[in-house]
């Protein structure tokens, strides 16, 4: 069955692969509303990688709810050793975003009133109902 | 465990995202002749690591870090950042960049010194990280190339010799992304000859200021009027001709801004904190100082900068402040920086570090510190001890994202 909720996302992710996370985008029936450089705010500056050689840019879509799901799934379980995903709804849309730190990947869940939920990758199907709920689907 | 090359400051561990490899010192004496992709990410990390070391403004700023990692280590106690640290990456509206973006771009000027023009375009063109608009980029490369405006001269045997200014100008400007706007600033004002001259120059004496992206601006504004250089002539003996004249300016500039003469990194450590309790502070300072001394006994008097009036002690230290500030210069690493300040742990992203002792030790000239090779330090204990504080300030990390 299709689904037709959209959902509004920021995605961050290295400049190398944005054009390619773009075109993904279009093709799963998606619009990309633009892309920006990626400022972290100054309390998390120093956790991202040396941008000289991997800048990051956040990448404005509306995606169907469904998609934004797999998306999120497939980066999950991806994660790799020193990674963590951030699915941060405290701002004006959700944002998505890889943080190099940390001994195991893991990922951190923070709702609108800034509380923190911590799940391993392995906890797939407890993120995505935790997440269902804060995006309100 | 690094996925991505990084310098951590306050931990001095040069973080690289390749698989351990046995150590080879041409990453940082050759870079170009050695594995170019992975030397690129050590030699650039390292530069991150002689700009922490030696400039005013980055030693305080790793100071402000130092004073949250010490309670966090001692008692779990998150502090907030300092204000250095929280300046860093913002933009300073009136220059248009970052103390960060001054940084990143003096440590690519070294990068396409150390690796040439032509590598480091070829290694970007082919490199995922960037959306460097590949046509554009090899158009403009390759009408260069075709030109042959590449290369400095031509020797008897046709051999290009030397980078020109105009290949070095291209290398600055495609593809640095926002660290390329200092850079351009001084090129709006000047032609690629002597904005190749001025920049780390200018960059390095803003590193040392209170506010780099600001001073850094203004110190533009008051050399360029005053600089003419004859073309023709090797770049490093531009570098080494301007700095007392670049450093008279930013000192008059200093004490209008700030009442007082600029410290430089040497003088800022001994009035730190980390020189006293930063293990890798103490290492690395002491053997500046080792540096020092060996410039003064042991470096041809054309070597030092300064007046010949100044004394020599005193040239020494102007020295080892320009060295530090053209530390990608080949004549500033080998040997005086990689035999007293090679970095303490390049660690690779399956755990694996080299240690200051594997590196040092394989340095063919590792003789030119003879006041070090008979007292070593202990260089092994150093980067075990960088490591671990590594790990405390990567919980310390964790915290802050509230994991």
């Amino acid at each position: 069955m299709k689904d037709h909720s959209a959902l509004t996302l920021e995605w961050v992710c290295g400049e190398g692969i944005a054009a390619a996370f773009a075109a993904r985008v279009g093709s799963d029936g998606g619009t990309v509303t633009g892309t920006t450089a990626f400022v972290p705010e100054p309390e998390e500056a120093d956790l991202y990688s040396d941008a000289q050689f991997d800048p990051l840019v956040v990448v404005g879509v509306v995606l169907a709810a469904g998609l934004v799901m797999r998306y999120l799934r497939e980066l999950i379980l991806d994660l790799k050793g020193r990674e963590i995903a951030v699915i941060d709804l405290t701002g004006e849309a959700p944002q998505v975003r890889i943080v190099p730190v940390g001994k195991a990947s893991l990922v951190l869940v923070k709702a609108a009133d800034g509380s923190v939920t911590k799940f391993a990758p392995s906890e797939i199907d407890k993120i995505e109902q935790s997440l269902a709920g804060l995006l309100g689907r | 465990m690094a996925t991505r090359n990084r310098y951590v400051p306050v931990t001095m561990v040069v973080d690289v995202g390749e698989a351990w490899t046995p150590p080879h010192t041409y990453a940082l004496t050759g870079p170009k002749d050695w594995r170019p992709p992975l030397s690129r990410a050590i030699f650039h990390e390292t530069v991150h690591y002689w700009q922490f070391v030696g400039h005013a403004h980055l030693i305080q700023l790793v100071a402000e870090d130092w004073a949250r990692l010490k309670p966090f280590q001692a008692t779990g106690q998150l502090l907030p950042q300092g204000p250095l640290r929280r300046a860093f990456t913002q933009p300073v509206e009136s220059a248009g960049f970052s103390t960060q973006d001054l940084m990143e771009a003096h440590a690519r000027f070294w990068d396409v010194q150390a690796l040439g023009p032509p590598l480091l375009i070829e290694l970007e063109l082919e490199a995922p990280h960037r959306d460097v608009s590949p046509t554009l980029t090899r158009v403009q490369y390759e009408r260069l190339m075709s030109d042959g405006k590449i290369w400095h001269h031509r020797d008897a045997q046709g051999q290009g010799v030397g980078y020109s200014s105009l290949s070095f100008d291209l290398a600055m400007r495609l593809a640095a992304g926002r660290y390329a706007l200092p850079y351009l600033r001084l090129r709006e004002q000047t032609n690629d000859l002597i904005a190749a001259a001025l920049f780390p120059l200018c960059a390095h004496f803003a590193l040392h200021s209170a506010s780099p992206p600001t001073f850094y601006v203004a110190l533009v504004e008051r050399l360029v009027p005053q600089i003419d250089l004859p073309a023709g002539r090797p770049i490093e003996h531009a570098w080494r001709s301007l700095y007392m004249d670049v450093l008279r300016e930013a000192q008059r500039l200093h004490i209008d801004r700030y009442g007082h003469e600029i410290q430089t990194g040497q003088a800022t450590i001994h009035t730190s904190p980390l020189f006293h309790e930063h293990v890798g502070n103490t290492m690395a300072h002491t053997m500046l100082s080792l540096a020092c001394d060996h410039l003064a006994a042991h470096r041809p008097l054309e070597f030092l900068v300064g007046p010949q009036a100044m004394p020599t002690g005193m040239r020494a230290l102007w020295t080892m402040d320009f060295l530090l500030g053209c530390c990608g210069m080949a004549a500033s690493r080998m040997p005086d920086l990689l035999a007293f300040l090679a970095p303490p742990v390049i660690r690779f992203s399956d755990g694996e570090p080299w240690t200051l002792g594997a590196l040092f030790d394989a340095f063919p000239f590792a003789s030119a510190a003879p006041s070090t090779a008979e007292n070593p330090p202990p260089r092994a204990q150093v980067a075990q001890a960088l490591l671990a504080l590594d790990e405390t300030w990567d919980d310390l990390q964790l915290k802050v994202l509230g994991a």
